[in-house]
């Protein structure tokens, strides 16, 4: 059938490959500058998380003084919840249910850390290239892109303030899907003075009486309890795994890899940590994609900003040995 | 019904059936629907279309107003017109799949798509987002969010973003308030 022939011709023509170029050195340059901008500047600003179909809107302000950097995300839409960030620490309040959830990280400094190092190794899995200038909340923005080399990782477009290195819009793509998400400032002050108030948790005095969730997160072997992951997608690499708490209940395994731009997080559930009544398989948000399958009596549920085949990639390759 | 609708294009079929296809035509708009797509389709693949539409269609997607708290209905027709009339810009099948998507929860389907599906299949496509089943609740969204909080502070769009990937983290009223 003709259309048939037609369908045969289009779709064989559609993958543009970027395997063979080279990422640019002023586009590299420009990553640093982002890195740099985000670990020294203070500012204030209303941003959208765009996703599937729908618009979040959060106000984020980041401090920094002496006293060191703190950043506060407070969601405006919807449910009400804040997030704080300080060192190493992340704790979440949500009002409504009147619980708060921490997340520290103890022994290990503030992650990531992004070295130039890390950076050359991007450019193994991505081809990094400047774009033009384009206006975003009123500054005008350099476009830097990222192309994933391969079909394993998503591309990410950025827009990063010309004067100050801020990133202010970050657009998460796949050549199959195109837009997957986006980050967008939509108002932002950068730099000036900004009051330390406005990164305070506004329940911090209410929250006395709260439910607290502690990850209690501590670096670990899983290995020694038996627990491998055979084969990555390439470029990723293990960054850490650790035991921690989640949805409650203790001994969850938790190993997180990365390519140097997204990370998959493998959690391990003991038989008793996981609630009833969630299925195996795959679902997303934006450009989060979620895979569970039980390996044994244990759920291992794998966590990524990288395509479902990346993230089931590792989840299959999941295996336990009695040690 | 998909094969008939592919035949009639194809002028296949004798004067009996054609009757009969014409009248189911009138009266059942999801076949219509259909119907209209493989012409798209089959427009774009003949290059019978303005150049440059696909761009200002995309153009177009990304300059329209943010909606702030989208119907779910309403938002899934949108998405469904915008997918038929952008099959009319491409050279193919992987934009009508790329406006579809954002509605996908499932990335095993796509793959379809690419392995060049009989007709039926690409309606299907096409078709998909105006189903009610295709609902753009992000499952993931559901019973993750203590995942997602626990995995992204190792993401490394943190080191660029600072805390706004924590956006991500949406706290689903049952989720919170089932713990």
């Amino acid at each position: 059938m003709r259309l048939l022939t037609g369908l045969l011709l289009a779709t064989s023509l559609l993958p543009v490959s970027a395997a063979r170029a080279e990422s640019d050195p002023a586009a590299v340059q420009w990553l640093q500058r982002i890195y740099a901008a985000t670990q020294k500047l203070s500012y204030t600003g209303t941003f959208v998380y765009h996703h599937d179909n729908a618009v979040e809107t959060s106000r984020i302000t980041r401090v920094v003084d002496a006293s060191g950097p703190v950043e506060k995300l407070e969601a405006l839409d919807g449910v009400p919840r804040e997030i704080v960030r300080s060192g190493d620490q992340v704790v979440c309040y949500y009002p409504r249910t009147m619980t708060m959830k921490i997340d520290k990280q103890s022994g290990r400094t503030s992650f990531p850390v992004i070295l130039s190092d890390q950076i050359k190794e991007l450019s193994e899995s991505y081809v990094i290239r400047t774009g033009d200038i384009e206006r975003v909340a009123g500054y005008d923005c350099q476009v830097i892109v990222l192309e994933p080399k391969d079909s394993l990782r998503y591309g990410q477009r950025l827009c990063a303030d010309v004067a100050s290195g801020m990133l202010l819009k970050a657009k998460t793509f796949s050549e199959k899907h195109g837009m997957m998400e986006t980050f967008a400032f939509t108002q932002i002050q950068i730099g000036g003075s900004i009051d330390r108030a406005k990164v305070k948790p506004r329940f911090a005095s209410k929250s006395k009486d709260w439910r607290i969730e502690d990850s209690g997160a501590a670096e670990a072997n899983l290995g020694e309890a038996g627990w491998s992951v055979r084969t990555q997608p390439p470029g990723f690499r293990k960054i850490t795994e650790m035991i921690r708490t989640l949805n409650g209940k203790p001994g969850v395994g938790h190993i997180v890899f990365s390519d140097g731009l997204a990370a998959v997080s493998v959690f391990i559930e003991p038989p008793a940590a996981r609630a009833s009544g969630r299925q195996a398989g795959l679902s997303r948000q934006g450009a989060i994609n979620v895979y569970a399958r039980k390996v044994g009596d244990h759920w291992v549920t794998v966590v990524g900003e990288a395509p479902a085949e990346s993230v089931k990639l590792i989840a299959n390759a999941v295996e336990h040995r009695k040690p | 019904m998909r094969e008939r609708i592919s035949a009639l294009m194809d002028d296949q079929g004798s004067e009996s059936e054609l009757d009969r296809d014409m009248v189911r035509l009138r009266t059942d708009s999801v076949l219509r629907r259909t119907w209209d797509t493989y012409h798209l389709i089959g427009d774009a693949l003949r290059g019978d279309v303005a150049p440059g539409l696909c761009a200002r269609v995309s153009e177009r997607l990304a300059a329209e107003p943010t909606v702030l708290a989208p119907q779910r209905r309403k938002a899934n027709a949108r998405v469904a017109q915008i997918g038929l009339s952008a099959a009319a810009g491409v050279a193919g099948i992987a934009l009508v799949a790329w406006l579809a998507l954002p509605q996908w929860q499932s990335e095993s389907e796509p793959r379809q798509v690419a392995a060049v599906p009989p007709p039926a299949a690409v309606a299907a496509v096409v078709a998909a987002p105006a189903s009610p089943a295709a609902s753009p609740v992000t499952p993931a969204a559901v019973g993750v969010e203590n995942y997602l909080l626990a995995h992204q502070r190792f993401s490394h769009a943190i080191a660029m973003q600072g805390v706004a990937p924590y956006a991500r983290t949406v706290a689903d009223e049952h989720e919170s308030g089932a713990r």
